[in-house]
This record gives C-alpha cells, structure tokens and sequence, in this order.
C-alpha cells in the first residue's frame, strides 16, 4: 500500500478559499467525526454536485495524506477482518447490555475511546458502491469503488490546496 | 511535521477493545453515554 496518498476534499463553495479541511462532526458520520477525503476526483465532484446544492457552488481541494497508520479496510485484508470482527463484536455487546442497538456514533466512539483506536489509529479507509450512475463506464455494472478516508488526526494531512470550483 | 512512526498493533487494539467490552456494565455505559452527551452539548454551544 503507498504510504502518501493523493486525496479529494469537498466542501460548500467559500471565499476566501479555506486554509485547512472542516472537520465533519456530524453523529451519524459514517466513520465518526474526522477529515474526510475521496480517493477518486469523480467522487469528490459528485459529493459537491449533490450534498452542498445550498451553496450553488463547491470547491474541491487537494491533499497529500499520509496513510502509513490508518486502518486500510478497503485494499488490506488483515485490517478488514479486523474492522469487520470489531464492529460486529462491540455492536453484539453494547447490544447486550442495553438491549438497544447503539447507533453509529455510539459504535464509532467506542471503538476509539474505549478500544483505544484513538491512540494509533490515525483515519480509516471505507468504501461503498458508487450510486452515480453518470459516471459508470457501463450501466448497471458497479465494479469499481468509492473510497473515502476518515482522518481522526490532522498531523496526517500533509498540505491542502484548493483545486477548483464546480457548479452544483 | 511531526511524523507518527508507530505501525498499527492490530492484536494489541483487539485485546484493548474486549477487556472495555468484557469490563462494561449497563451502569459504566450509560455514564459514558451521558458522558458523550454532555461532550456534544458542550461542543454546540
């Protein structure tokens, strides 16, 4: 796996441009609050086109991340297993003892305040399907992924620089 | 930029994670729970 990775930041359209990524502290988060990029500038443009309609505009910003301690669930089989019997082990257990089912921010918190992930892991990489159907090359067919990453801690975001604007 | 040289224990973040789950109680949950709670109202005002 490279170790410094080139990656996509989306955000609502801003001037001044931004000097630093916005942390997204939403609860319902997919991977917790954290830095979020895209692998792919596909999928960066098409975040911006649907998720910041309210601000008319995006802009796209770049960085170079380095990934030498993230948890890698997409391209590393170890750290997959590994994300995969977490997940379901904590979500079993909190289950157990509340008789509720926690919610992703619970599940996320715990893995890293209570497991400890907070101390050295430093972002998580995910992907889902691409849902665009736009940008597939052949309709229907979903073989490629979209990848983002999850920064939990900034040191990692080597530079950041503002790539272009994009209308929604 | 400060650089993190420590590689990633798998091992070490699993067995952290079942002595949390196997120490946990409905009453240490809950107080965490209220913990993050009042840590997000904090962090919105």
């Amino acid at each position: 796996m490279p170790k410094r990775r080139f990656m996509f930041h989306t955000q609502g359209y801003d001037i001044p441009y931004l000097k630093k990524p916005i942390l997204c502290s939403k609860d319902n988060a997919w991977l917790g609050h954290g830095f979020y990029y895209w692998l792919e500038e596909g999928d960066a443009i098409y975040w911006g086109q649907t998720a910041k309609r309210n601000y008319k505009k995006f802009g796209v910003y770049v960085s170079d991340i380095d990934c030498e301690n993230i948890l890698d669930t997409v391209f590393n089989e170890e750290h997959y297993i590994f994300w995969i019997r977490s997940i379901d082990k904590a979500v079993k257990n909190l289950y157990k003892t509340t008789n509720k089912k926690p919610t992703i921010e619970c599940v996320n918190a715990y893995l890293m305040q209570k497991g400890g992930w907070d101390k050295s892991i430093t972002g998580i990489m995910f992907q889902d399907l691409p849902v665009n159907d736009k940008i597939l090359k052949v309709a229907g067919f979903y073989y490629r992924k979209r990848i983002q990453l999850a920064i939990f801690n900034n040191k990692i975001i080597i530079n950041f620089i503002h790539n272009f604007d994009g209308e929604c | 930029m400060l650089k993190i040289s420590i590689m990633l224990n798998l091992k070490e973040l699993e067995e952290s994670l079942d002595k949390a789950l196997n120490s946990e109680t409905y009453e240490s949950l809950m107080a965490w729970y209220q913990e993050i709670d009042n840590r997000d109202a904090e962090t919105s005002n």
